[in-house]
């Protein structure tokens, strides 16, 4: 494992893949930062270029983007008490009273250790879990990951909305979509009217694009008369004293470890994280009284507890291909275009990208803690982009994106089409992730499924014999009723 | 919401049919796996799903009686105007662009539908607009033909 790791930092330190990393981290803060895109958005925007580079540099360059992104949403919670990112909803709660006194340098210091705190220890448990798991996972067959699929796109789909059903309708539909183009076991056409474009299906960037980037696109064009107000910051004083440094340490490590173990649950993600690191850094506080008028802890916890999500969310992710909250979900989409086939096989296969991914994972924590160490002063500079130059340029490059796909204008089309099915979907409170999740779950369920039901001469009980495929059933029955019992009366709307 | 929710629902009811209705003409091999089933199975869950989400917006809507103000109020054409128009024309602004792309070359095009975007965000200042028409399609440009060697949509006079 050592030498994994090893090899992973000889490979992220070589310049080019090095300036790939740095983009990425860079490009995620700035994302993060700005309210309006999150870590899903940045994702896929950087998903044009990563068709011309290698699988591994292109994973390094997502997990820079992952982190930075979870990181960036700080900047704007603490600087204009809006979060960039849900996850970073909690740090607002201490952050912006603390800029209001005058301390938002600090504040931002303290969530930048934090941060980097969290990610450190999160993606060491990344690095001591995810082989274990992914050695048990190679144990599975198509019955067991028919199970997983169901189990998968059920626990995301209950958890990533308001409403369950909504929720589940969403994760139907991916799965609609992907049954256009030809069957995978028989061949044989679907849904296409015998439109050349519809015979392969839809492709995944498009649909991506239009769901995530062109969807928000016009939400803001909605939205847009809400200007950024962005008073003159104190962005002095930025690292804590030592003494202080100290004492945060003591929340630091106990929320980064809390965020890594919420983040390995699929389903969960940094929002929860950080709301219940909060809870429990004001629980075990002598002052919890202070909690929500500007105390150091109440920044430093959710900040560690987010960033904790992320190698914990890699767990599932890379080990058995199911995505711990939204913006892995986009993630897993991500990897599927650029070729890597989250499972336990890509660490038997492909051991060069796992450990690009562990180093990149270590180095986007370092570089989280320079960056925001160095350049905090350009963070307001940040802020203060108008949105009537960036959404255009954004609109512009998820068409050039679509384009460059195929040299095909249908992309843009689909992508488009998708964007004004996306702007609908939030309109009416119906979460995208569990879209995405069925278009890519739902060709390899299909597989499996059928698969299964061939070494089983087409017994369908085939499919409940398994422990471990009852396991994931009774986990994914589990799921359900819990959101069903978290909504009295499972009302949602 | 609820008579939103109830429109969506039923639209979507109405299209898992076809759907299911739709699995009846693919070819079936006779082997253990058809086909079919999969998409029976996907069109009948959703089916089902969106029933649930029209029986119970139904319930709701007799429980709270009809709506007067807010998301529920009766349709008004200026309200709808104001609010979706930007959005409609920001989606029709793109449509043409993808109609005209191949035609009238990626340079042109592009830098025309920035320049419309850009003031579909009610941006006046005209430099502002050629500037980041202009800055726009180069950069993409620069990065997409030059440096990834994507073929991109050339204007051809003759």
């Amino acid at each position: 494992m050592e030498t994994s790791v090893l090899q992973g930092f000889l490979f992220v330190l070589q310049p080019w893949h090095f300036l790939f990393l740095f983009i990425g981290v860079a490009g995620g803060i700035v994302v993060g930062a700005l309210p309006g895109l999150t870590g899903s958005v940045g994702i896929i925007l950087l998903l044009p270029f990563l068709f011309y580079v290698d699988p591994a540099t292109a994973m390094v360059m997502l997990c820079g983007m992952f982190c930075g992104a979870i990181y960036g949403g700080s900047i704007s919670a603490i600087l204009i008490s809006t979060p960039g990112t849900p996850s970073a909803a909690a740090t607002l709660l201490d952050g912006y009273p603390m800029a209001r006194r005058g301390q938002a340098g600090r504040a931002i210091g303290i969530a930048t250790l934090a941060s980097t705190g969290g990610g450190i220890i999160s993606t060491f448990c990344l690095i001591f879990i995810a082989p274990e798991l992914a050695h048990f996972a190679l144990r599975f067959g198509p019955v067991e990951y028919f199970a997983l699929m169901v189990f998968g796109l059920t626990i995301i789909a209950s958890v990533s909305g308001k409403s369950l059903v909504k929720g589940l309708m969403s994760g139907v539909f991916g799965l609609m979509i992907a049954l256009v183009g030809l069957d995978p076991m028989t061949g044989v056409p679907r849904y296409s009217f015998d439109i050349p474009n519809l015979m392969i299906g839809f492709h995944l960037l498009p649909v991506l694009i239009g769901l995530f980037a062109i969807s928000q696109i016009f939400v803001q064009i909605e939205e847009q008369a809400k200007g950024i107000v962005l008073s003159k910051q104190q962005l002095t004083g930025i690292l804590p004293p030592f003494r202080e440094l100290i004492r945060l340490i003591k929340v630091i490590v106990p929320s980064s470890f809390l965020g890594t173990a919420i983040g390995v649950i699929p389903g969960t993600g940094g929002a929860i994280a950080s709301f219940m690191a909060y809870n429990e850094a004001r629980r075990f506080s002598k002052n919890p009284e202070s909690f929500g008028t500007g105390n150091p802890a109440g920044v430093a916890a959710p900040e560690a507890a987010n960033n904790g999500t992320t190698g914990g969310a890699m767990v599932p992710l890379l080990t058995l291909g199911i995505p711990g909250d939204v913006v892995t979900a986009v993630m897993l989409g991500a990897l599927m275009l650029i070729g890597v086939r989250p499972g336990p096989l890509l660490f038997k296969e492909s051991p060069d990208i796992i450990s690009a991914v562990f180093a990149g994972l270590l180095m986007a924590n370092v570089l989280i803690l320079i960056l925001g160490t160095v350049s905090v002063r350009l963070f307001p500079m940040v802020l203060r982009v108008p949105m009537a130059i960036l959404f255009p340029l954004i609109f512009g490059l998820c068409f050039i994106g679509s384009f460059a796909l195929a040299n095909s204008v249908w992309n843009m089309v689909v992508a488009l089409a998708f964007g004004v099915i996306g702007y609908v979907m939030r309109k009416n409170e119906f979460p995208a992730a569990p879209v995405i999740l069925g278009v890519i779950l739902g060709p390899i369920a299909e597989d499996v499924l059928g698969r299964a039901l061939i070494s089983a001469y087409g017994d369908w009980t085939t499919l409940v014999r398994s422990p471990i495929a009852l396991f994931f059933y009774a986990i994914a029955i589990a799921s359900v009723t819990y959101s069903l019992l978290r909504r009295p009366g499972g009302k949602s709307e | 919401m609820l008579t939103r929710n109830i429109i969506i629902g039923l639209v979507l009811m109405a299209v898992s049919a076809a759907f299911f209705a739709g699995t009846f003409g693919f070819e079936t091999t006779g082997g253990y796996v058809s086909p079919r089933v999969f998409p029976q199975v996907v069109s009948g869950c959703m089916f089902l799903l969106s029933a649930i989400l029209v029986g119970r917006s139904l319930v709701e809507r007799i429980r709270t009686g009809p709506v007067t103000t807010g998301e529920g109020a009766p349709f008004s054409w200026p309200a709808f105007a104001t609010r979706w128009g930007r959005i409609a024309a920001a989606a029709a602004v793109a449509f043409v662009y993808t109609q005209v792309l191949e035609s009238l070359g990626y340079v042109p095009a592009t830098a025309l539908f920035l320049a419309a975007l850009v003031m579909l965000f009610r941006e006046t200042r005209w430099v502002v607009v050629l500037a980041v028409a202009v800055l726009g399609t180069g950069v993409y440009y620069g990065v997409f033909r030059l440096i990834f060697k994507v073929p991109l949509p050339r204007f051809d006079l003759f």
